[in-house]
């Protein structure tokens, strides 16, 4: 995929709530998934960690500052695979269409796979 | 001056060096005089053969660079292809999608055009209808509605629903949370 990464400057919440053992510096590196021209450019999620189920993952972390370091803009409970940017594919980037193309194919794997509850 | 006759002058000098030692070292002198001369000879020989070897081993180098010119030209063509064929133009990807969404709307027309290009069959589905039966014929399901609504999809599956799905933008998020309690709206 061919991204493009900007430097940012790393939210407060995001050092607030960094997982023991971990270290983020005072800016960080991010790349678009989409050209969004609303307000509102999409959701993160919670999930719940992988150790404790292991149908769960975290696909890709999303940037959003306010909300924890851990939140994911795209994540996997069996075969749900939650996509949380709001775009259609004409308003997302070339490599963010590459990457909803590769989960497509990525969440067909997991397919049959019900996710318990 | 030829290798021969620089030899030989060596081993004049070498045996006048040698000479100055004296009486004693005269009987010496014969000696050395024939060990020298065999020194130098050997040493004329290791230094026609090192050249030789030398001559000989240019080609091979140069057959080498030249061997791996075209190994490289050949590891960038196949990333070349394979790139062409990521980028989904070579050949289609062999999945059936189904997009549920709102029909007629540019939004729908948008995914469908773009999944069109990627893979090898997409259907669509009416949202307000929709029904889990109609994903029989599918492998991966997309659900969306406008991406941006603060409220959940209105679609409604089984418990015993496991077809691959995806759910989309900030909809997708509040509906996953009724259909998996180990993600959601955060």
């Amino acid at each position: 995929m061919d991204i493009k990464l900007e430097r940012v400057n790393t939210p407060d919440s995001y050092l607030r709530t960094l997982p023991e053992g971990k270290t983020l510096g005072k800016t960080m590196q991010v790349w678009y998934v989409q050209k969004a021209k609303t307000r509102i450019k999409g959701v993160v999620c919670r999930v719940i960690k992988p150790e404790d189920s292991p149908e769960v993952e975290t696909v890709m972390l999303g940037f959003a500052p306010g909300k924890s370091y851990e939140a994911a803009a795209i994540c996997r409970h069996g075969n749900f695979l939650q996509w949380g940017h709001a775009a259609a594919p004409s308003e997302m980037t070339q490599a963010g269409r590459n990457l909803f193309v590769n989960c497509i194919c990525y969440i067909h794997k997991f397919d049959g796979k019900r996710a318990s509850l | 001056m030829s290798k021969w006759a620089s030899a030989i002058w060596l081993n004049e000098v070498v045996c006048e060096i040698l000479d100055y030692g004296g009486a004693v070292m005269v009987k010496c002198t014969e000696k050395n005089r024939i060990v020298l001369a065999a020194l130098t000879l050997w040493l004329v020989w290791a230094l026609a053969i090192t050249g030789g070897c030398k001559k000989e081993d240019q080609p091979e180098a140069a057959q080498q660079k030249q061997d791996v010119v075209p190994q490289e030209t050949e590891q960038i063509s196949a990333s070349e292809k394979v790139e062409v064929e990521k980028s989904g133009i070579a050949e289609k990807i062999d999945l059936r999608v189904l997009y549920v969404g709102l029909p007629d709307t540019e939004r729908q027309k948008d995914f469908v055009d773009f999944l069109s290009q990627h893979f090898k069959q997409v259907d669509t589905a009416d949202y307000n209808t929709f029904k889990e039966e109609q994903t029989q014929d599918c492998d991966v399901a997309i659900f969306d509605k406008d991406g941006l609504e603060w409220k959940a999809l209105d679609i409604n599956v089984s418990s015993q629903y496991s077809r691959a799905t995806i759910s989309m933008g900030v909809p997708g998020a509040f509906w996953v949370r009724k259909v998996s309690r180990r993600m959601g709206y955060m």
